[in-house]
């Protein structure tokens, strides 16, 4: 290949890779807030769908940047709702993870043949203006450094990741963990919907069944692969986005099969998982007595 | 004595009760009416013949694929895997269907459905060993699993595996001496509604007398002191990954050799992942996850009739699992600590 | 102390229970006066703990009030009590191991320059409270690189962190070497001189002695008096603590009858065992337990029991040394198949590691034996033969229950540890390791599972009997070990086994 031909190649592609990267870095962040307090987060893919449906619909009515806070407030709602299910309903995380994953699915096709949908199938929503995704790319990026700083050089942080520790022992040192926790599960729930307006008003500027189709787990996959930290998991998230691209960039054309690309962000985190490295919280999971 | 036998399903009734309720308020707040919606529901899932079958055809994987996630849950372990398992044990079971030819049927079925349950059985023991040795989390190494075996599957049945002759991304045919009987009237089922209750018995009688059943209850309820009384912890959670996955690739190789008579890429609409619900709503025992099966079963076979009767979109159906699971899963986990 | 300065601290009329029923207070009474340090003494469940946990705000009292500085105050969760200048060291570390030490002290108080943590001033404030008060620990560390002294120190300088008038310490020399214990005191003594007032819990009555002003005695939940130091006496403290009835010092019970036989059931050589954290928490441990002796042993909580406990029923892998049941080498066995060999053993916790709380009494005392034809076990389970074993293991018991169906869960403490020591003894072992078997348990109950351990020992049982309570080593054991730090200090027979020579070995590991 040559030199033209090579950027010819590489500049789409890695413009590619940031575009699928974004939502994965936004909604890893989301994964991020929530596990660092000891949260088990496996809803943020329902919370992704959420955003993004409630992003395109009230987008629709008012525009796209009221449709930006729609699903902001939204995913905000169904955070929280995790973390009432798990502190209250003293649910397990996972089963109150499964279920969100349920509603937010069933209940975004529902609402979408009930208030959109004429055809059956194929059912969608479209929104005419859409968001410049290079918007939400910056955004995404800006807040993975910030969040490393918030994380490791704040007092928010300092309590973030010591609730995540021990909620215990930090209760003792008098603080008030249950704020901290609401805190956490309040910004997951936010980053998540953000992750999903992008997807609906950014990247393809519609709303279709399932169309967060598994971001979620691979934002999930790259906080595990990334050690719970938001650089890590930006990294990650980037070269899974990036892996994502190539196998766009190189469909038909080489024997290299697609399924093995899109593959990799799985089994990286299985051996991630297996290699015992990345030690999550140690609180995380722990259920209220 | 006999109120106290029945003390258990109250929760579950009330979980259920209140999602339908909650379900009819979404109905009514969209414009329809619940009413309606709930009469062409019970029309469609139990109100003919035809529609009675289809419940049970309907339950089939979802009684198969309970029993997996409740055996994996009374070891203390969250199977959410089960989709992935059920898509592997389905592949398998339709390779052994048209790769042997000229066997007898009695051969030729117990084949495929062993094909089926030993693949899912193998994908499972791998989070279950990974806990056991590496004490990595199962419930991310199952949900990675099961993005694997969808893309396995898909890449195998597009290539290698895929049906010469089929435009569509799908094996060959088995061969008739691996069909599972079927009903004729369009309902979907077939003799592996027999098979599942066979194996609800089987896992009832695994969990309740059976040294292994003991050893995986006493692990889920208190891993320490089984530890301490000599339980070997590490084998037993894989013995009951294995023992979930062999369920839930039996789920899918029934579907294979009884409905679709081949493996056909995505053809489950979740059922891995709707198990888990009819798991949590049955409280991990073989017969209250047969009754939940049977419920979801109807739900999704009377949804159908309902949309195309009342317009109510068939998603309402999930929106009532969903809940179930947020009402029974408290239920559940209430009384126990890891 | 002048009589119009209000005291540091006024507690009045706590009243704490538990659910369950355990009454851990009983309207206590407690006053702390400014620039003192007060111990607080009582033996194991005499209430310390639930005591400072309140006035800490970790616990909340049922009835009673609290005065600070002559102020009614609501301690409703530790940052009131913090508010307040209460400070807490407990006696297992609250310090996050995965944060640096001082993070751990700063959390919470965080101070801010430019809305980031200014670890700098941090650093400065708590280098200055910790060179007052003579402590020197290494801040940047990460906490779990810290030794429990170290952690200590680190602890009370978070307390002082915190603006702390009252320190609490929670048995604060349960682990610490003798030279470290007075290396604390001599801290707490600075404390006190800067006008803050100390509390400190304890049962070692030579700590009241020598470095408390006043001190106040708890029995079973109650306040049983409040002396100043310097006007009682150790005997004084003694009957205060255990009552009239015990406080007699028990004769020691003439040799028990049944047979001491020569062979030797248990023998541990070389044991050497990894501990929390990598370090050997057990060297080259040597026991020999005979068939139909108790072997007790002694010593100061973490000194290794439980290491050596469980690397004796095979929980732990050893690094070196053998064990060896009745003549076989099991080194290296698993749990079941030392089980099977005839080693029983009875778990220090018993609602975690003794009884499976959901199961019911049936399936508890299966539970080991699931595998084994005559109690009804095997690869199919034999339901009626399990029920009428539980049946006929729970009337020998003695266990108080409705039955081989009842929950382990609804049982009474005294009746679950029937239940665990039942079904170790089931299989008939040949030795038994005992850990606390009686912790937490009434006089009752405690005779019975002696009565049902003595029964097995009289016919060749070995039993080694790990324990912290050392009247109740010196009433049922032959022979006593005492741990420290890791090893075995000394073996002696009962009749040479005074407290004051045991005390001295289990605190400073030589006589």
């Amino acid at each position: 290949m040559s030199g033209p031909e090579l950027a010819g190649f590489l500049l789409p592609l890695g413009v590619s890779a940031l575009r699928q990267a974004t939502p994965l870095v936004l909604a890893g962040l989301g994964g991020i807030c929530s596990e660092r307090v000891g949260i088990v987060n496996i809803a943020l893919e329902g919370m992704m769908l959420a955003g993004a449906f409630s992003g395109l619909a009230a987008g629709r009515l008012a525009g796209p940047l009221v449709g930006v806070l729609a699903a902001v407030t939204v995913g905000m709602l169904v955070g929280l709702t995790h973390l009432w299910a798990t502190r209250k309903l003293r649910l397990n995380h996972i089963v109150s993870g499964v279920a969100i994953n349920l509603l937010a699915l069933h209940s975004t096709t529902f609402l979408l043949r009930r208030l959109f949908s004429q055809a059956d199938p194929p059912v969608e929503a479209r929104i005419e203006t859409m968001l410049p995704t290079a918007l939400f790319t910056g955004l995404a990026l800006a807040l993975a450094v910030i969040f490393h700083l918030v994380l490791y050089h704040t007092p928010l942080g300092l309590r973030v990741r010591a609730v995540g520790e021990s909620e215990a022992s930090t209760r003792m040192a008098g603080v008030d963990t249950a704020r901290v926790k609401m805190v956490g599960l309040a910004a997951s729930g936010v980053l998540a919907g953000l992750a999903g307006a992008y997807l609906s008003l950014a990247q393809v500027g519609r709303f279709s069944d399932d169309m967060v189709s598994g971001r979620g787990f691979i934002a999930l996959a790259a906080v595990v692969c990334g050690r719970w930290t938001p650089l890590g998991m930006a990294a990650a998230a980037l070269a899974f986005g990036a892996f994502d691209a190539l196998q766009f960039q190189l469909q038909g054309s080489v024997a290299l099969p697609g399924e093995l690309l899109r593959s990799i962000p799985y089994i990286a985190t299985v051996v991630a998982a297996m290699a015992l490295q990345p030690r999550p919280p140690a609180d995380l999971g722990r259920q209220e007595e | 004595m006999i109120l106290r036998r029945l003390a258990p399903a109250v929760q579950p009734l009330l979980s259920v009760v209140g999602a339908f309720v909650i379900a009819g308020v979404v109905v009514w707040a969209c414009g329809g009416s619940p009413l309606e919606a709930l009469t062409a529901l019970v029309q469609g899932s139990c109100g003919s013949s035809t529609g009675l079958l289809r419940t049970l055809s309907k339950a089939t994987p979802l009684l198969l694929s309970g029993l997996a996630v409740a055996v994996a849950l009374r070891a203390g372990l969250f199977n959410i895997g089960a989709e992935g398992q059920l898509i592997l044990g389905a592949l398998a079971a339709a390779w052994a269907g048209h790769a042997f030819t000229g066997l007898p049927a009695w051969i030729h079925i117990p084949v495929c459905l062993a094909a089926g349950v030993f693949v899912g059985a193998l994908w499972a023991a791998i989070p279950g060993a990974l806990r056991a040795w590496r004490g990595s989390h199962e419930v991310i190494v199952t949900i990675m699993l099961n993005y694997l075996a969808i893309q396995l599957a898909h890449f195998l049945v597009n290539g290698a595996m895929k049906d010469p002759v089929s435009m569509a991304p799908a094996t060959s045919m088995v061969e008739p001496s691996a069909r599972l009987w079927a009903a004729a009237d369009g309902s979907n089922f077939s003799a592996g509604f027999g098979l599942a209750v066979l194996a609800a018995v089987g896992v009832a009688v695994l969990l309740r007398h059976t040294a292994l059943g003991f050893e995986i209850r006493a692990v889920g309820l208190g891993a320490d002191a089984a530890r301490v009384a000599g339980v070997n912890v590490g084998r037993t959670m894989i013995s009951a990954m294995a023992i979930s996955g062999g369920l839930a690739g039996l789920a899918g190789a029934i579907e294979v050799l009884g409905v679709h008579r081949r493996y056909l890429d995505a053809f489950s609409p979740g059922y891995g992942f709707d198990s888990i619900a009819v798991a949590l709503l049955g409280g991990g025992g073989a017969l209250g996850v047969t009754l939940s099966s049977l419920l979801f079963g109807g739900l999704s076979a009377g949804a159908t009739h309902m949309e195309a009767w009342t317009h109510v979109p068939r998603q309402i159906a999930g929106i009532v699992q969903g809940v179930v699971i947020f009402s029974a899963g408290a239920r559940y986990l209430k009384g126990r600590r890891r | 102390m002048r009589a119009d300065t209000p005291p540091a601290v006024h507690m009045r009329n706590i009243t704490k229970r538990y659910p369950g029923g355990v009454v851990a207070n009983i309207e206590i009474s407690l006053t702390v006066l400014p620039g003192t340090a007060h111990a607080v003494v009582g033996e194991n469940g005499a209430g310390k703990s639930t005591l400072m946990g309140v006035l800490y705000g970790s616990v909340l009292p049922d009835a009673g009030s609290i005065e600070i500085g002559g102020a009614p105050v609501l301690l409703r969760r530790p940052a009131d009590a913090i508010r307040h200048g209460i400070g807490l060291v407990t006696q297992h570390t609250t310090m996050i191991p995965a944060l640096t030490a001082l993070d751990n002290v700063l959390l919470g108080f965080e101070p801010i320059r430019l809305g980031t943590l200014d670890r700098q001033a941090g650093r400065r404030r708590v280098e200055e409270l910790s060179a007052q008060a003579g402590i020197e620990v290494d801040w940047s560390a990460s906490a779990v690189s810290l030794s429990v002294a170290a952690l200590q120190k680190a602890e009370i300088v978070k307390a002082l962190y915190r603006g702390a008038r009252v320190l609490i310490l929670d048995e604060p020399t349960a682990t610490l070497a003798p030279a470290e214990a007075d290396r604390l005191f001599a801290v707490v003594q600075g404390i006190v001189a800067s006008g803050a007032s100390v509390l400190f819990i304890t049962h070692k009555l030579r700590e009241v002695l020598e470095h408390s002003d006043h001190v106040t005695i708890l029995r079973g939940g109650a306040n049983t008096g409040d002396r100043v130091t310097s006007e009682t006496s150790a005997d004084e403290l003694v009957s205060l603590m255990l009552g009239p009835d015990r406080s007699a010092i028990r004769p020691a019970e003439g040799p028990r009858e049944g047979p001491r036989q020569a062979e030797v059931a248990l023998q541990v050589n070389g044991l050497t065992v990894r501990g929390r954290g990598g370090r050997p928490a057990v060297h080259y441990a040597d026991l020999s337990v005979r068939a139909g002796e108790v072997l007790g042993v002694a010593g100061v909580d973490g000194s290794g029991q439980r290491e050596l406990a469980e690397a004796i029923i095979g929980l732990r892998p050893a690094i070196s040394g053998s064990v060896t049941l009745c003549g076989d080498d099991v080194t290296g066995r698993s749990v079941a198949f030392r089980a099977a060999a005839g080693l029983a053993y009875v778990p220090e916790d018993r609602h975690r590691e003794g009884l499976i709380l959901d199961f019911d009494l049936s399936e508890n005392l299966l539970l080991g034996r699931h595998r084994d034809a005559s109690a009804g076990g095997g690869r199919f389970l034999q339901r009626r033969r399990v029920l009428a074993d539980a049946e006929r293991l729970l009337t020998e018991a003695g266990v108080a229950s409705a039955g081989p169906a009842a929950l382990a869960s609804s049982l009474s403490g005294g009746n679950q540890q029937k239940v665990v020591v039942a079904r170790a003894l089931a299989r008939q072992p040949r030795a038994l390791v005992a850990m606390q078997p009686t912790r937490g348990l009434d006089v009752g109950a405690s005779a019975a599972v002696y009565d049902a351990i003595r029964a097995r020992t009289a016919a060749g049982m070995g039993v080694l009997l790990f324990s912290l309570d050392l009247d109740e080593l010196r009433e049922v054991s032959d022979r006593i070990a005492v741990m420290y730090n890791g090893r075995i200090a000394g073996v002696m027979d009962r009749d040479e086994a005074g407290v004051d020579r045991l005390g001295k070995l289990m605190t400073e590991g030589r006589t």
